[in-house]
């Protein structure tokens, strides 16, 4: 049956209205987000909002009882001023029982239905974005991890904050449906009509809405605030230990240009140490978004743009440049797709802080190989088991130099500007952003150093949102970096910054060629800065040369992986590509643990690039040994249950990990677009042909593998996107905030607060869910219809009965029956 | 979920008539149940035939519209109107028609066969000098089982229900099963949630275009079921009434039985034209009541028209439809009075009322 529009025809009500619920999410100092109260559901009948505030102003009798409503409103007037003026009117009165029971003490407000606009209408329609002014900076709970947390990046878009505004009591919902939406605003909008100015009269029948959306309290019996943490140390009234949420995060993806950095730990001698010696300098990209409300984060501006044009860029440097000639240059390049840096950086800093700050493992501290049954294997992964991580991989690659950060190249406001922001003072970020000026002098889209102020106390450039930022804020040698932008000093206006209307179906519009010009320059501003000399002594000028040199050509907007990629980044993010690269990976991993986990979280179509809860089906990696799952682990704890065994006892033992769809399929894309660099060329000359495969094991036999050094791991072919390439160059890195971390010999999803917590990260989590949460719209009859029904009924019936009665008597007495 | 208060009431409206008459009266007779449930069937028959040509006409209907370049529906609705009630209410009158034609025909062979036993019986007992009054009585109380009158209330009793049932019982289930999962799971969970009828306990309760400043959609449609059960009633009984009339007239070698829509569509017609005579106890009477049947039937479809097409047109279809009930109520009392049974039943019945005042006993068989 297809989804319900209305409460007009049988068999077709709203009983589950189609609909995106409001985000819900506890930090390091509290709550944000909607929900109901209490663990009852909320119900009122619908009005729209305009009509209760003009009317409320009539009232005068504060604390007086209302019938309780649900304000309905359209998503352009979705702002926090809309629901801080709905909060207060409703805040002088207490909620009537006309429509149920209230016991949880709340106004007549009971929840907001936000609809989706009416496609005639949009000309014109100004959607805010609900990010605040200054986007993770003050104000909000990630204010610690910006570089110039005050700065007002967000000033074109009306950024009023609401994702911060606690809305605990307000149950908020988005109708995306433009029928049913259609339908809900013309039943509010009479509803409304219909009581005039008298807002006390309860009118039957009324349509209703009625809320289970629970998400955990905002403060606790003797008033204080819950936060992430006492969430996620919950304990109920026996004692036992339950958490209430999960941390937000996923998995990272990064891999090098040229030669595979080393495995992990190693304790040979004889190892590549030129090449793991060598500075990285990093190119990067946030992979996820956000919006108001969940499920519904196209970020086609804010995530998928800033991926394309990644990709693209190690597309361009894997076909273009061979190994041997990127192991020549002074920094390696590294490609990293950080996950969670919509929600306080989480990828970048958990990722920054391992590789320069210097991991410690305690609990396998020589790296154990992530699969004891391949110990012996030379292309084995060597993790840690407390804290985990599937993948030591990072320890060597060296330092970071410096990086270069892509936002919102999508939408440059019709423009054909980028920007590169950052980069201002002497320095290695200083050349960044010369040599990213100078590369795009001569082409159709040109870049240029930002205007933004210099509003720092020490007189520094403020960073927009970025990896960078994690990068400046936790380097002790004050490596920085440069982010090449769509926007100058501010975003650009009416850019939906983090909307859930960010989408190309919607109202986002994206400049394709935008989006090829800005991969273009990445990847030879990455060939500049990686030629770049150790005492910076090259030039931009010289630099940019060098790299026009070895990528003379462009990444074109028509060509075919620009337009497969845009279509599963844009539009259909569960596509054929990304499914084939997710289950290529999915079946390699597969062939080294033994297990094959699938592919996680699918991106959906439409694309969400919401980062999901962190727990072992979305990304959280686990240990699996003697029949139990850790997520994480320590058989030398002296406080360890007895069922507790030292990893390896059993032969299946193994470190797991299943990663999202869009994760997967970056993992496969980068080994691919990177390994083309090993190709041994046709004797003819020309490109080999590829192998098909479907795992590794199908790529033993290939031919055409080769290293530029002593390094194996470029011979070694792997599958990926079903055809045979040489290395495996991308790696998983946890993108789960730095203050939290899995608790050593428990189950996976349990987590706790790090003793060297520094309380500077947001901390960021996600209530538990109940399987049972959603809203539904009735027509509510009133007492009246079903008493008189239920009267005329039974005086009918007992008519009926007296008259059949009378029928068979008379019957029998004419002698036929 | 519709209040159960709400549910109940108009579940009880809308089945009352049939449900009294089914237990009371059909119940209690087996042979009377069969026929009751024959006769349900008989309406999924004509049931089945509506739909079909309700599907072939709409298909017809959809591709005119589509074929319009304005892309206006030029077929005026009235004319859609009559084209899918007209063949309905024919398929039904057919329907009926022939199940009565059916069942005269068991009730032949039964008579037959009890006279087959009655003369077996008296040539046995005449063989040995014994009493065949006794044999006699049952065969005749049996006998008089099957007459018109009872037969007739059973089948459109049987009629009634389904066509109740279909015409109300898929509205309710409609408003019965919404959430039912939802609910459960939700009160097992929290404790906290209101149950059926969302957390006020009335609601879910579907109000329709039609009737939705007026009542809920639940209390219109038993009132529809309940006036059409009451009207299934007697169009059967006027079935039985005249087809039974046309049978005699064929047993004098008069008019071919359900020579009408059975088949010369055109005498029948023609023998229709008689409606205006008055319901007798004739051939032209009989056909009257055929004629009754069909005219009243349109009558009761086309007065529910305002219920589908016009803001609270429930607000014109009830009370016409009520006056279509009436109207038949009215026509069949005065139409059939006295003389609704046959000649020979009658005369049975006479029969069984002398001898039963001769032998002091009931032959009541229940």
């Amino acid at each position: 049956m297809s989804a319900a529009t209305t409460l007009n025809e049988p068999f077709n009500n709203l009983e589950k209205l189609p609909h995106s619920p409001c985000v819900t999410l506890y930090h390091r100092n509290g709550r944000v987000g909607c929900g109901t109260l209490e663990r009852g559901v909320m119900t009122g009948r619908l009005l729209h909002w305009s009509a209760v505030v003009s009317n409320g102003s009539n009232e005068s009798n504060a604390q007086s009882s209302l019938p309780p409503y649900v304000a309905v409103l359209d998503e352009a007037d979705y702002t926090s001023q809309t629901i801080e003026m709905l909060q207060t009117f409703s805040s002088n009165f207490v909620a009537g029982d006309e429509y149920g029971p209230v016991t949880d003490g709340g106004g007549p407000l009971r929840g907001v239905l936000v609809l989706s606009t009416d496609p005639s209408n949009v000309d014109g329609v100004t959607f805010p974005s609900p990010e605040p002014l200054t986007p993770q900076g003050d104000g909000t709970p990630m204010e610690y991890l910006s570089v110039g947390s005050s700065y007002e990046w967000n000033v074109n878009n009306n950024g009023d904050g609401l994702t911060f505004a606690d809305m605990s009591g307000v149950p908020t919902v988005y109708v995306a449906d433009s029928q049913t939406a259609a339908y809900l605003r013309n039943v509010a909008s009479e509803q409304a009509n219909s009581i005039s100015s008298d807002l006390t009269t309860a009118v039957y029948p009324s349509v209703l809405s009625e809320f289970n959306y629970y998400m955990g309290p905002s403060e606790t019996t003797d008033g204080t605030k819950v936060t992430s943490q006492q969430c996620l140390e919950w304990k109920d009234l026996d004692g036992n230990w339950s958490p209430k949420c999960l941390p937000l995060g996923g998995n990272s993806i990064w891999a090098v240009a040229g030669t595979p950095v080393p495995l992990g730990y190693t304790d040979d001698e004889n190892a590549n140490d030129n090449n793991q010696d060598r500075p990285t300098v990093i190119l990067s990209a946030s992979i996820d978004s956000t919006s108001m409300f969940h499920e519904l984060s196209p970020g086609a501006n804010t995530a998928a743009s800033n991926i394309l044009s990644l990709l693209l860029a190690a597309e361009l440097l894997g076909s273009s440049i061979k190994d041997e000639v990127l192991d020549q240059l002074y920094s390696r390049i590294t490609f990293a797709f950080f996950q969670g840096e919509s929600h306080g950086f989480i990828g970048s800093r958990l990722f920054v802080k391992d590789v320069i700050g210097g991991f410690e493992c305690q609990a396998g501290n020589e790296g154990i190989p992530s699969v004891l049954k391949r110990k012996d294997e030379a292309s084995t992964v060597r993790a840690c088991l407390n804290p985990l991580r599937t993948d030591l991989t990072f320890q060597n690659l060296g330092d970071i130099r410096g990086m270069i950060a892509v936002d919102q190249v999508g939408n440059l406001g019709g423009g054909k500007n980028l920007y590169v922001q950052g980069g201002t003072e002497n320095g290695f970020d200083a050349f960044l952003s010369e040599v990213m000026i100078e590369l795009s002098a001569n082409g159709e889209y040109t870049a240029q150093a930002s205007s933004a102020s210099n509003n720092n106390e020490d007189g520094t450039a403020s960073l927009p949102p970025s990896p960078v930022s994690s990068l400046v804020k936790l380097s002790a040698s004050g490596a920085g970096g440069v982010v090449l932008t769509g926007y100058d000093d501010a975003f650009v206006a009416n850019s939906l910054y983090h909307s859930h209307l960010d989408s190309v179906s919607m109202s986002q519009s994206i400049d394709k060629d935008a989006i090829a010009a800005s991969a273009t320059l990445l990847a030879r501003s990455a060939v500049a800065a990686a030629y770049q000399n150790e005492n910076n002594e090259v030039d931009a000028a010289t630099a940019a040369a060098y790299a026009l040199n070895l990528l003379p050509n462009a990444v074109s907007s028509s060509s075919t992986t620009f337009e497969n990629i845009y279509n599963c980044l844009f539009s259909d993010g569960n596509c054929d590509a990304f499914v084939k690269y997710a289950s290529v990976e999915s079946a390699n991993d597969a062939i080294h643990t033994g297990f094959n986990l699938g592919i996680g979280q699918p991106l959906g179509k439409p694309p969400n690039f919401y980062v999901s809860v962190y727990n072992h089906e979305n990304g959280q990696g686990f240990v699996a040994a003697s029949g139990f799952k850790y997520g994480a682990m320590d058989s030398s704890a002296e406080d360890k249950e007895d069922y507790v065994k030292d990893y390896g006892d059993n032969e299946n033992d193994a470190i797991l990990l299943r990663p999202s769809l869009l994760e997967m399929s970056l993992n496969g894309l980068l080994n691919d677009f990177l390994g083309r660099g090993s190709f041994v060329d046709s004797n003819d000359g020309t490109a080999p042909d590829l192998v098909d495969c479907s795992s590794s094991n199908d790529c033993s036999s290939v031919s055409y593998c080769s290293s530029s050094d002593s390094s194996e791991l470029a011979t070694i072919s792997t599958c990926a996107g079903g055809k045979c390439i040489c290395g495996s160059r991308a790696h998983y890195h946890p993108a789960v905030d730095e203050a939290i971390s899995p608790v050593a010999n428990e189950a996976p999803g349990w987590f706790t607060i790090d003793e060297n917590d520094q309380g500077v990260s947001a901390m960021i989590t996600e209530p538990s869910w109940s399987s049972f949460v959603g809203v539904r719209a009735y027509n509510d009859a009133g007492t009246g219809v079903g008493i008189y029904a239920s009267i005329s009924g039974a005086l009918f019936t007992s008519i009926c009965i007296f008259v059949v009665y009378r029928l068979k008597k008379g019957l029998v007495k004419e002698k036929v029956y | 979920m519709t209040a159960p208060s709400l549910t109940i009431g108009t579940a009880l409206l809308a089945f009352s008539p049939t449900l009294t008459l089914f237990f009371l009266i059909i119940l209690p007779k087996p042979q009377l149940t069969i026929l009751s449930v024959v006769a349900a069937f008989a309406y999924l028959l004509s049931a089945f035939g509506s739909s079909l040509i309700w599907l072939i006409l709409n298909a017809i209907f959809q591709f005119s519209t589509n074929n319009n370049d304005d892309g206006s529906n030029s077929s005026s609705s009235i004319g859609a109107l009559l084209a899918l009630t007209v063949p309905s209410v024919l398929i039904q009158c057919i329907v009926r028609m022939q199940f009565v034609k059916l069942y005269f025909s068991v009730e032949d062979v039964i008579r037959k066969s009890v006279a087959k036993h009655e003369a077996e019986t008296t040539q046995a007992n005449n063989n040995n000098n014994n009493s065949t009054q006794e044999e006699h009585a049952e065969t005749n109380a049996l006998q008089l089982q099957l007459n018109d009158l009872s037969c007739s209330l059973a089948s459109g009793t049987g009629y009634a229900l389904l066509h109740t049932l279909f015409l109300f019982g898929t509205l309710l289930a409609s408003e019965s099963h919404e959430g039912s999962n939802y609910y459960g799971n939700i009160n097992s969970a929290s404790g906290y949630y209101g149950g059926g009828g969302g957390s006020t306990g009335h609601g879910g309760t579907l109000y329709q275009y039609s009737c939705g400043g007026v009542m809920p959609s639940l209390m219109n449609g038993a009132l529809v079921g309940m006036m059409f059960s009451v009207l299934d009633v007697f169009w059967m009984m006027l079935t039985f009434f005249g087809m039974r009339r046309r049978l005699r007239s064929s047993r004098r070698g008069g008019v071919a039985i359900v020579g009408g829509c059975g088949g010369g569509m055109l005498s029948f017609l023609r023998e229709m034209t008689s409606f205006w005579k008055g319901i007798d106890d004739s051939t032209q009477g009989g056909n009257a009541a055929l004629g009754l049947v069909i005219v009243s039937h349109l009558l009761a479809s086309l007065v529910l028209a305002p219920n589908g097409t016009m803001e609270d047109g429930c607000k014109i279809a009830l009370p016409s439809l009520a006056g279509v009930v009436v109207l038949v109520a009215v026509l069949f009392f005065r139409g059939v009075k006295g003389h609704f049974l046959p000649m020979d039943q009658r005369a049975r019945i006479e029969e069984l009322r002398l001898g039963e005042g001769g032998m002091m006993g009931s032959h009541h068989v229940e």
